[in-house]
């Protein structure tokens, strides 16, 4: 039985304009201890997806339209905020796209972590630091003691991280949502935290939902993932068929993109064209103004997402074109 | 080689501002050191002399050295300014966050409350009620806290309000912390530097609100000595002896002043908007 089950999941947004949606029923699940990976390009609804499953829409007009969240046997959509707040961070942990903006900048790192030890079990403060520091050793940090004293301002963006998933971790969560964890690190210091985010899998049997915008990370760390376009899922996959065999032009047009993947005779690839602004509607695939496999069937009526295998679903009508 | 000195950047404004509060802080510290006469000693010899090496500042109707006076009037001076501060910005602050905290019915509630007190000027709300509860520190005090804390409460709200969607609040809220969790322990803390910012400019509108009662005889009418008390005495000699009023009055501008140019510097160090 999937741990988390998102079915038909549509978030809107009052703005002045109108009503926007951002996310248009979304539907996919995750097993304990799998990683599953949210790609696709910015404003394409990925953090609004992600923030959708703990009801912490960005900004104050957003609501959940529509769908199921289903965690543990409850629908999280419909949980009154009082029961929600036991799965914030005790279920569901959330990882925020800048670690620096995610931690209180007037609070140490030792009083940050504490905080969240001490409200969870009643643990006298010094037993709440000394789980702090066990903490911050099981992210990878040798010297506790000097990081605890330390301010969000005076930490470099690789460590933050790593304070920032200790955090997360601190109330034993089953499930960890990390937006883009490794946007903004050296090369060397991603690999690291991609490797931690292996280990916690390993160790913990933690789920982790991972957005990204690189399929190339994606397709190395996550057990499958989801690929996203114009606020719906385009494609989903297990590891490795996204890359090697993409079955939607979206996710084709992604890989291509990536360098090092092609062999270096091919030049690089851009993908043509704009993405839809963030709630625009078009009839027809919403990728079809950018696809360059568009026939005219693509252009009217609403093309859904189709499960063509067991571990497969495209939204493309000519997958089986792509298949061969 | 280089000293390791953390680097504070010192604006001339900050620098001013610091050095005009110093020496108010200092005027009131070493008074009894600092004061070539005592303030009380009446002489009928030596009325309303002008300024000279002996008298800086002149003397008065009956005799007294008015530097000496100015002087010693800087204590309660500063005490209505330094105290006259604190309830404003108690009560705002706390107002500021709860409003904020009940959304907006809570921020309806504020800006009522805001507009109605605010509609008044805070010169024409301060003095009857000083009249009311009786001249003194004590009724000053109450005056500034009822009139004082709407510029403490709407930037305390907006700043409530601003963090109250940054990613560390809402962080806070996705690892369960709770509402009233967050607003004190998270959300008060970092919204209190604007609100001292504030505070530090609010100080010379305090003295000079304080000078103003003082002139009108509503905060030392025991006969202490204050600077607005002083100028009013001058006020009524003026055509004969300027400078019974001219000096306390100088007085007075250096000291608003200086706090005026020190919260505009530490606005610019801090990144308020002061």
């Amino acid at each position: 039985m999937p741990l988390l089950s998102v079915s038909h999941l549509s978030v809107e947004f009052h703005t002045p304009r109108g009503l926007l949606r951002a996310v248009d029923d979304v539907s996919f699940a995750i097993e304990p201890a799998e990683i599953l990976g949210l790609v696709g390009e910015s404003g394409v609804g990925k953090t609004v997806t992600c923030r959708a499953l703990v009801r912490l829409l960005p900004g104050r007009n957003g609501r959940i339209a529509s769908g199921r969240i289903d965690f543990a046997g409850r629908d999280i959509a419909r949980l009154p905020e009082e029961e929600l707040r036991h799965y914030r961070g005790r279920q569901i942990a959330l990882l925020f796209q800048d670690p620096a903006s995610q931690l209180d900048p007037i609070l140490n790192v030792g009083d940050q972590l504490a905080e969240m030890i001490l409200l969870q079990e009643g643990l006298d403060p010094a037993m709440a630091a000394r789980q702090a520091a066990a903490l911050l050793e099981q992210v990878g940090i040798d010297d506790p003691a000097r990081l605890m004293a330390a301010y969000p301002y005076q930490l470099g963006p690789g460590l933050l991280r790593r304070v920032a998933i200790a955090q997360a971790l601190a109330s034993s969560p089953r499930l960890l949502i990390a937006d883009e964890p490794t946007k903004g690190l050296d090369p060397g210091v991603q690999a690291q935290i991609l490797r931690l985010l292996l280990d916690l899998r390993d160790r913990r049997g933690l789920a982790v939902i991972m957005i990204s915008q690189d399929l190339g990370v994606v397709s190395q760390l996550c057990d499958s993932a989801a690929v996203m376009y114009a606020g719906r899922i385009v494609e989903r996959a297990p590891k490795g068929d996204l890359l090697n065999r993409p079955l939607h032009p979206y996710s084709e047009a992604l890989a291509q993109c990536l360098p090092g993947v092609a062999p270096a005779s091919v030049p690089l690839h851009e993908i043509a064209g704009e993405p839809l602004a963030a709630g625009e509607v078009i009839p027809g695939c919403r990728f079809h103004p950018r696809c360059p496999h568009v026939i005219d069937r693509c252009r009217f009526g609403d093309v859904q997402l189709v499960e063509v295998s067991a571990w497969r679903a495209t939204a493309c009508l000519r997958w089986e074109d792509m298949w061969q | 080689m280089s000293l390791a000195l953390p680097q504070w950047h010192f604006s001339p404004a900050l620098r001013r501002g610091a050095i005009l509060a110093g020496i108010w802080v200092l005027l009131v510290a070493g008074a009894d050191v600092l004061a070539p006469y005592d303030p009380t000693i009446r002489s009928v010899k030596e009325v309303f002399l002008s300024p000279s090496w002996a008298h800086w500042f002149g003397t008065d109707e009956e005799g007294r050295d008015v530097f000496s006076r100015a002087i010693f009037a800087s204590r309660l001076d500063f005490e209505l300014a330094m105290l006259g501060v604190f309830p404003p910005f108690a009560i705002g602050t706390i107002l500021g966050l709860l409003a904020a905290h009940g959304g907006d019915f809570g921020e309806a509630i504020l800006k009522f409350l805001a507009r109605s007190v605010g509609a008044f000027p805070t010169y024409l709300l301060a003095i009857p009620i000083v009249a009311l509860v009786g001249p003194g520190l004590r009724g000053f005090l109450i005056a500034v806290a009822l009139t004082g804390w709407v510029g403490y409460a709407l930037k305390v709200q907006s700043e409530t309000r601003r963090l109250k969607q940054s990613d560390f609040v809402i962080a806070g809220r996705g690892l369960g912390f709770g509402g009233f969790r967050i607003l004190v322990l998270h959300i008060f803390p970092n919204s209190l530097l604007p609100a001292l910012l504030l505070a530090v400019s609010d100080v010379s509108a305090m003295l000079l609100l304080g000078c103003t009662l003082g002139f009108l005889g509503l905060i030392a009418p025991a006969g202490d000595v204050e600077w607005g008390a002083m100028i009013a005495q001058g006020a009524a000699n003026l055509d004969s002896a300027w400078w019974l009023a001219l000096f306390p009055g100088l007085v007075v501008l250096a000291m608003a002043t200086g706090f005026n140019l020190l919260s505009q510097g530490l606005a610019e160090r801090f990144g308020g908007e002061g």
